[in-house]
């Protein structure tokens, strides 16, 4: 290809500082400690992604920027949209539910331009990189066979597999969402550069988020973290971060899309690293009891059916082994102590935006459900949850029972 | 909610897609500010900005280049790997075209009411 590297070709992490931790050097697993955010030049290189082209990467980091800057420029919207709705004769009601509060919210102008460029950004945000890799199909396809077959890490597609309907939505208005397009790994992995410019705790210009995700994974008491699994890997990030911390681990990364692990493989093959990765259902996993000693996943489960969520906490805990830990990272959720329910008109509003138009279609599902609740259901114990500082993230753990 | 799934081929060149049936979101249907030209004419301008970048983004490449004695060629270009500071240069530079260009879709509109 005519462009640099979608993936520089590099080895490991040599150079950077190890340590062993947990109660003795001889049970403790190995692990590689350092700051994602001050990263060394040749992993930062290693890490520095781009799309085919660099005209479609300018854009989508142009669509990024609007966005960051466009946050604080609608300083006393919540006060304009009363005034205006009071100049109709309405009055705000704070028992409107998130529906009518996003209705009544447009009949404001500043309100529904803040909407219009919210989604208009979000929208050439994905055409951008759609558009950047169905130009290039031919050859990046090509390059997928290749990698299809190569290691260190295993790859497993399962075209025959049933895939829930749930999962078939056009998530965050994904083009055709995780599972519809060949190329819906790749689609992800950039756009969630995209995600993280508006707001500097989630920047991961250089996977630094999911790198830090790993980094600060809490792990089972006695220190042994042999074998670990991501559930709904999408383009493998996070289990690939792992592999980072832990080199000596056997990871695995499952989802749901085909094209997600295809990607997610051809990822790992490129940084060099021996993850796993299979099209498989977070509900249903196929591996056997008691395998992992740390199960995670990042923001999957606002992005299944409340129902879902129930069973993928069942099956975390039936393949962790006894004090084994799973730890879902995603949005704080009712039976939380931290959690908050919108109540502003703003925030009313604003959710239901993003759950309707950015569509989030199980978001409100989650919200409403009690996540730490369903973790105990499950079988877990010492089941902690709070907030985390400094972002929109839970801190959800549980421990299986020794 | 959508009525029904798009379609998707199994197979393109007689190679698997992995890829399945979806249900597309009516999101760009969507008519928010009175006409839909409007709202065409807003993503028309976010698209500009972004095109402009992109040029705005090759030039700022090509005086690296330059610099270096390094020819400005597509090839060149197109491989450049920019550096820490230069990523966070260009990403400031971003954020204030976008805000001088832009941050007039989010002004006030209460003094024109004012003024009637």
């Amino acid at each position: 290809m005519k462009r640099r590297d979608l993936f520089p070709i590099a080895g490991g992490i040599a150079g950077m500082a190890t340590l062993m931790s947990g109660k003795s050097a001889e049970a403790a697993t190995r692990q590689n400690v350092f700051d994602p955010y001050k990263m060394p030049e040749d992993m930062r290189q290693r890490y520095s992604t781009r799309m085919p082209t660099l005209d479609r990467q300018s854009a989508e980091d142009f669509y990024g920027s609007f966005r960051l800057a466009m946050n604080n420029q609608y300083p006393g919207l919540e006060e304009e949209v009363a005034e205006t709705l009071a100049e109709q004769g309405v009055k705000v009601d704070p028992n409107w539910d998130l529906k009518t509060a996003w209705e009544m919210s447009m009949k404001d102008p500043r309100f529904a331009m803040k909407a219009r460029t919210w989604i208009s950004g979000q929208q050439l945000m994905w055409a951008a990189i759609k558009d950047s890799f169905d130009g290039q199909a031919d050859e990046v396809l090509a390059e997928l066979e290749k990698t299809d077959r190569m290691g260190p890490g295993k790859l497993e597609l399962n075209p025959e597999m049933d895939v829930p309907e749930y999962t078939r939505y056009e998530i965050h208005i994904q083009p055709a969402g995780y599972v519809g397009h060949p190329l819906a790994g790749a689609i992800s992995a950039f756009g969630s550069k995209h995600f993280g410019r508006a707001n500097a705790n989630l920047w991961n210009d250089h996977q630094e988020r999911h790198l830090k995700m790993a980094q600060d994974m809490p792990i089972p008491k006695d220190g042994e973290v042999k074998r670990i699994l991501d559930m709904g890997t999408g383009w493998g990030s996070l289990a690939a971060s792992l592999k980072e911390r832990f080199p000596d681990a056997e990871v695995w990364g499952i989802d749901v899309g085909g094209p997600q692990v295809r990607w997610a493989h051809h990822r790992a093959v490129k940084l060099g690293l021996d993850v796993n990765y299979a099209q498989r259902l977070a509900e249903d996993t196929k591996f056997p009891d008691g395998f992992f000693d740390l199960v995670t996943s990042y923001i999957l489960h606002h992005e299944v059916t409340s129902s879902a969520t129930k069973k993928i906490a069942k099956e975390a805990f039936r393949v962790l082994r006894p004090g084994g830990v799973y730890h879902p990272i995603d949005f704080v959720t009712a039976g939380n102590d931290d959690f908050k329910a919108p109540k502003s008109l703003m925030q009313k509003a604003s959710v239901w935006q993003d759950h309707r138009y950015n569509n989030e279609v199980w978001s409100l599902q989650y919200r409403a459900t009690d996540f730490p609740q369903a973790l105990r259901d499950a079988g877990f114990t010492s089941v902690t949850a709070k907030a985390k500082p400094g972002g929109a993230f839970g801190d959800l753990t549980g421990t299986k029972p020794a | 909610m959508p009525a029904g799934k798009t379609k998707v081929e199994a197979k393109v060149g007689g190679k698997p897609t992995y890829a399945t049936d979806y249900f597309k979101s009516d999101t760009e249907e969507q008519v928010w500010l009175g006409s839909p030209h409007i709202d065409n004419l807003v993503t028309v301008s976010l698209a500009l900005g972004g095109e402009i970048w992109a040029t705005r983004q090759r030039q700022l490449i090509a005086e690296k280049l330059a610099e270096k004695k390094i020819p400005a060629t597509t090839a060149n270009i197109e491989a450049y790997k920019s550096s820490p500071e230069e990523d966070k240069a260009w990403e400031a530079q971003r954020v204030e075209m976008a805000r001088r260009v832009y941050g007039v879709l989010g002004r006030s509109l209460k003094p024109l009411k004012e003024q009637g």
